[in-house]
């Protein structure tokens, strides 16, 4: 009864998922901080052009998504939030 | 072309205005630097396209140069009243230091401000700020601070002071053969003549050349918006997924924590210790 096989998975799986999620991202950034901030000319030029790119997106086009996520995120506080209450 | 030709071409114009389809009617209006709805009524077009008219009349083209000028737009010098208003609302700078009396004038009438030749240039200013819209206003804030953030990111991108402004070059026409003889001698004409063909048919051709090149990097550049657009709703995708997911497994847990307790089962101090952060984290 001292023992409940859930609780240990569900926190294992919260363990792993954040950490393997931290490294994850952490590498990416790393990655690209490597390569885009090398020295040269042409990456001089794949980073004005990459800056000049990324001004020019349009925010409006993913609205959509972007409030489905933040739906999303609302709903996923609001469930963690009644395990407080149950 | 001199003036009493251009105004006779007004006038024809003005003439022909009202035989214009709307279509016409707001590709002349937006020639002349107007913002027009394609579905506007027709005789608000033809109201707002002959007081331009009137005004660009009224308006000299130093003033309009002196805007230019100004806001570093690059035309020619020898550019037509029409063209100058197209460049002029195009231009969102609201910082008029440097700016002539006269450019601020003209300005300020093509924004559709009222502007008095006896007004001082404080008033102008003022009423110019206050004519400007709060998206306007907000698109030029934010335009600042990308040029801010691009500057300070990109190195040269700012530069430390203004070089002076230049006019785009003239186009000049050859003279012709005869004139040149007359210049130059029969042979020095004549090879004159042909060195300047031979100069015209290699500038159509790199023209030609040029255009294709910028019709490519068009392509490539649209091409790498579409893959970066594709790129970002890929990204957006797989955080819904991933929220998706964490809801899922959010209320599975809560599912069972209800039935945990409806079975009146509590779980040992132990498994609570454990459970209770992972409950706010997943």
């Amino acid at each position: 009864m001292g023992f409940d096989l859930f609780y240990l998975f569900r926190y294992l799986l919260c363990l792993l998922c954040t950490i393997y999620a931290a490294v994850r991202i952490g590498q990416t950034l790393i990655r690209w901080r490597r390569w885009l901030w090398a020295d040269g000319r042409s990456q001089a030029l794949v980073r004005r052009y990459l800056m000049a790119h990324l001004v020019r997106v349009r925010l409006r086009r993913f609205g959509l998504d972007v409030l489905q996520i933040v739906l999303l995120v609302v709903i996923l506080w609001q469930v963690i939030l009644l395990h407080e209450r149950i | 072309m001199n003036e009493s030709e251009k105004s006779q071409r007004d006038q024809k114009v003005s003439t022909g205005l009202v035989d214009l389809p709307n279509d016409e009617l707001v590709r002349y209006g937006t020639e002349l630097g107007l913002r027009l709805r394609q579905n506007a009524p027709r005789g608000e077009l033809l109201r707002v396209i002959r007081q331009r008219q009137e005004l660009l009349v009224q308006l000299s083209r130093q003033a309009l140069l002196d805007v230019c000028v100004w806001a570093r737009r690059p035309v020619r010098q020898s550019a037509s009243k029409e063209q100058l208003a197209r460049e002029i609302t195009q231009i969102g700078k609201m910082d008029f230091a440097e700016l002539s009396r006269a450019g601020l004038i003209a300005l300020a009438r093509l924004r559709g401000v009222e502007a008095d030749d006896d007004e001082p240039d404080e008033q102008i200013k003022r009423r110019l700020r206050r004519a400007e819209t709060l998206p306007d206003m907000l698109r030029r804030k934010r335009r600042a601070l990308e040029a801010a953030l691009v500057g300070k990111l990109v190195p040269g991108g700012s530069a430390d002071e203004p070089k002076e402004y230049r006019f785009l070059p003239e186009n000049h026409a050859h003279s012709d053969l005869r004139e040149r003889v007359e210049q130059e001698g029969l042979v020095g004409g004549i090879a004159s003549k042909l060195r300047g063909v031979a100069d015209d048919y290699v500038s159509q051709k790199l023209d030609e050349i040029e255009r294709r090149i910028d019709r490519k990097l068009d392509e490539i550049d649209g091409r790498l918006q579409e893959w970066r657009d594709r790129e970002i709703t890929n990204r957006l995708r797989l955080i819904k997924i991933t929220l998706v997911v964490s809801i899922l497994v959010a209320l599975l847990s809560l599912g069972y924590k209800y039935m945990d307790r409806l079975a009146g089962s509590a779980p040992v101090e132990q498994g609570r210790q454990g459970a209770a952060p992972v409950a706010t984290q997943d």
